[in-house]
């Protein structure tokens, strides 16, 4: 009826419209949806693709309306620490290889089904079966016997296993810590749903455009494209969500920025350029957390100019990310010196303070052509970054490298991979902070692109054999210890041009209780059941 | 006139044809991989290499692309547009969903923007070079000039932040949908909408009617004893009308364009703002889909201001 007298307002728009806004009341009723009592608003930073599903490629905005209705074995906190969530508790074994996970007992899908290992299971065959095309399926290469049945000369993994309805045991191939952080946080489907689905055909279905039947706080409501997601409590959550019904809004960040000013949003990520906006919001608390991945320029080593480790340490040199940081993102980030979360790193790593003339002598060292011109591309739209590439630019030129600015699309980038052609990328993201374990898929000799992350084709054996020997080490604080030294190493050989790690600042109304905020504005929200008005 | 609609349509079609053979080939042709850009730096792992391409296998993206041009075709032909490559869903249902908001906002954008725009030219063309007619000009120029999403972000301020009476983006409040709140989020987009685009029609009313004025008939009625206000209303005015018809219907697909920019910054949900996050995504079918429709307006929009050429000029025959 509502969409049938809107149509139908064409017509009469001009001399409503006045009246309209003449009847209306002041700022308690943005008009912008959620403005019951039990409601509330939350922004997206870009509209969803609209497939909630652990199956399709990851997106942020779709991994944010998931993590209200969705559950993993296990969890990140917001101080990137693994928790248990389905799992009550989980055990590993002395040996690094065997992972047993002991679910809780009692649960219930939103439907009144009940949750057991099976689903847990089915999930996970899935979520490595290259056949349902799990975007994810790589991660779990690690797993016993996903080679055997990915080649087709096993018909089930058995690696994966659920001796009884409340456990559920990994095994891998190999001694594996970090196999934890990469597959234990991956969302659990309903069997009961999805199980007589064709595995081809699992991932097209209908199912995840509309997860009626979840597991987490939230059930699916809606999806008005473009618009709102709308998901409402689930009463057969144990715990279950205080504030009724969460409308999640996909919106430009001047709008959503305006809104929180008229009480139209509730809950936003926000850029450091609108910070004193938001400050100056007396309804709005803002909350910051350091992210959990970095900006980085990745140089390409297929270059001879860049396999010189001197050329990639006086690029660092050359550049004042400190005062970058400070000008470019009003401090709200950290300079990082690498691939590992700072918070993870030993003190006494080389921290490339600014030093043009060091920077010139390592140049001249390496025998740097002057009269060379590098590209460097990325994708505009981020002020920080859009902002980085030109201080980048001038700073390189002050010591003798000339840089040429190119912008590309997303769907570009891929290509000049493909074919090794670009010099230098900017690019940002990742989760290096859960487990050091993240940084062998963009720093390892067997992940160089596209077997991998590793899009700058570094290589360094020592470092490789570091981190695998880490990997191995089920004891906490010898793998820590052992880290420590692969960050040295890593830190020396400057594998990327690690540029900053931007924290995640998010403007919350007073009125709401219990959210904590995440490292970035694609993370997704931590505990929404917990969240109370 | 029968016999030229039905010639006129029937060349549409051969163009219309080759219009789908041309957009399908830049679409594809266009720099990018749709389904390796879903996977970005950050996310890639050994897996990746094996996603992207049973993913492209999947879509049919691997074959070659005359191709994937003629089962496109066949599949057009039966109404079947193709399916979104980012959630599956079916072109036409996408468009479908989004054609009723565009129109909406763009026929009310449209009607405000003529409201604004005759009285302002007839105005401005009746009391030419004075005070009246230069400041109708300057609102004009204004209209013309500033981008409208620097108008739109305006309003937004003095009307969501500073004087909170009205809501900034969306097309409806799903707690309290009705007409008056429909009412109240059509409000800032259309009145952007008309804003922005009555100035290039203000200028077309006032140099029109100008022209008009200015006519031997104009002199002979009023010569006969016609009072000004029987001339305007009665002859110049109607003769106006018809560049301004003209112009007004060729400028559909401008239209258009503009409620793209106001859809994205009013988080509108409409076809514009789609075909924003589509061309973001490579996401072909659906900007085929879009660029289709865009390709039907301009056809209908030109026969169109033929049409209404004759009807309100009797002097013209179209053959």
């Amino acid at each position: 009826m509502a969409r049938r007298f809107r149509h139908g307002a064409f017509g009469v728009a001009v001399l409503a419209a006045v009246s309209a806004a003449g009847c209306t009341g002041p700022a308690s009723d943005s008009g912008t949806g959620g403005t019951a009592k039990s409601a509330i608003n939350v922004y997206l930073y870009q509209e969803p693709a609209g497939i909630f599903s652990p199956l399709a490629p990851s997106s942020g905005p779709d991994n944010q309306v998931m993590s209200t209705l969705d559950q993993s074995l296990l969890t990140v906190d917001p101080n990137y620490k693994l928790r248990p969530q389905l799992a009550e508790r989980y055990d590993v074994s002395p040996d690094a290889k065997t992972f047993t996970f002991h679910l809780r007992p009692g649960l219930k899908w939103s439907d009144g089904q009940p949750f057991t290992a099976q689903d847990v299971l089915f999930s996970y065959r899935l979520l490595a079966d290259p056949k349902s095309t799990s975007a994810t399926a790589g991660s779990y290469a690690a797993v016993q016997g996903v080679g055997d049945f990915v080649s087709g000369k096993a018909k089930t993994i058995s690696g994966f296993s659920a001796p009884d309805d409340t456990t559920f045991v990994i095994k891998a191939a190999k001694p594996d810590i970090g196999l934890l952080a990469q597959i234990g946080v991956a969302y659990v489907m309903p069997k009961h749903v999805l199980g007589d689905v064709p595995v081809a055909q699992v991932a097209k279905n209908a199912y995840f455009r509309g997860p009626t039947v979840t597991l987490g706080p939230y059930k699916f409501v809606e999806y008005k494209t473009n618009q709102y997601v709308h998901v409402t409590a689930n009463p057969n959550f144990p715990s279950p969500a205080k504030i009724k019904d969460i409308y999640l809004k996909p919106m430009g960040s001047d709008v959503a920025t305006a809104q929180l000013g008229n009480g139209g949003m509730d809950i936003a990520s926000f850029s450091p350029a609108d910070l004193k906006t938001v400050q100056g919001f007396d309804d709005i608390a803002v909350q910051e957390k350091a992210g959990a991945g970095f900006v980085r320029i990745a140089l390409n080593q297929t270059k001879p100019y860049f396999k010189d480790v001197r050329v990639r340490q006086a690029f660092l040199y050359a550049v004042d990310r400190k005062t970058l940081v400070d000008k470019v993102l009003a401090g709200k980030a950290t300079v990082q010196n690498s691939d590992f979360f700072a918070g993870n790193t030993p003190p006494g790593i080389n921290e490339y303070g600014y030093d043009p003339q060091k920077a010139k002598a390592l140049l001249a060292a390496a025998g740097w052509d002057p009269k060379r011109t590098v590209e460097l591309q990325w994708v505009p739209g981020q002020r920080d970054r859009d902002a980085t590439t030109t201080i980048v630019q001038s700073q390189l030129a002050a010591v003798g490298v000339k840089v040429k600015l190119k912008q590309v699309q997303a769907a570009q980038i891929a290509g000049t991979y493909d074919k090794k052609s670009y010099d230098m990328t900017l690019y940002g993201g990742g989760n290096y902070a859960v487990d050091s374990w993240n940084v062998n898929v963009i720093a390892a000799c067997d992940q160089q692109y596209p077997k991998g992350g590793n899009i700058g084709w570094f290589c360094d054996k020592k470092l490789d054999e570091q981190l695998t020997k880490a990997n191995s080490t089920a004891d906490a604080t010898r793998r820590k210890a052992l880290y420590d030294q692969a960050v040295l190493e890593e830190n020396a050989q400057a594998d990327l041009m690690w540029l900053y790690d931007p924290m995640g600042l998010w403007a919350v109304n007073k009125r709401i209780k219990g959210f904590q905020a995440a490292g970035s504005q694609d993370s997704p929200f931590w505990n929404p059941a917990g969240w109370s008005l | 006139m029968g016999a030229y609609i039905t010639r006129r349509l029937l060349i549409n079609v051969l163009v219309f044809f080759l219009i789908t053979v041309v957009i399908f080939w830049l679409v594809h042709k266009a720099p990018g991989d749709p389904v390796a850009m879903m996977v970005p730096a950050d996310q890639l792992n050994s897996g990746s290499a094996a996603f992207i391409a049973a993913k492209r296998h999947e879509l049919g993206l691997d074959q070659p692309l005359i191709l994937q041009y003629w089962h496109w075709l066949v599949n057009a032909l039966h109404g079947d547009f193709g399916y979104s490559l980012t959630n599956g869903r079916s072109v036409t249902s996408l468009l479908g969903e989004r054609l009723g908001p565009t129109i909406e906002l763009m026929g009310t954008g449209l009607l405000l923007s003529l409201v604004i725009a005759f009285p302002l030219g007839i105005v401005a063309a009746l009391r030419r070079n004075t005070r009246v007619d230069y400041a109708a000009t300057m609102v004009s120029l204004g209209s013309v000039s500033i981008p409208a999403f620097f108008m739109a972000l305006i309003a937004i301020y003095v009307f969501t932040v500073r004087f909170p009476l009205l809501p900034s983006s969306g097309i409806s409040d799903p707690s309290a949908p009705g007409l008056a709140d429909s009412l109240r989020h059509l409000v800032l987009p259309a009145l952007i909408l008309g804003v922005a685009n009555s100035g290039a029609y203000m200028r077309y009313v006032r140099s029109s009617m100008i022209t008009e004025l200015g006519a031997d008939y104009v002199r002979t009625a009023e010569a006969k004893g016609a009072t000004r206000r029987r001339v305007v209303v009665r002859h110049t005015l109607r003769n106006s009308l018809i560049p301004v018809l003209t112009y007004v219907a060729a400028n559909l697909p401008q239209q258009l364009a503009g409620a793209v920019v106001i859809e994205q910054v009013f988080a509108w949900p409409g076809m514009g703002q789609l075909a924003i996050s589509s061309v973001g995504r490579h996401d072909y079918s659906v900007i085929i889909g879009f660029a289709l429709i865009v390709a039907v307006l301009v056809l209908i929009s030109s026969l169109l201001a033929d049409i209404l050429y004759t009807l309100v000029d009797p002097r013209v025959r179209l053959g």
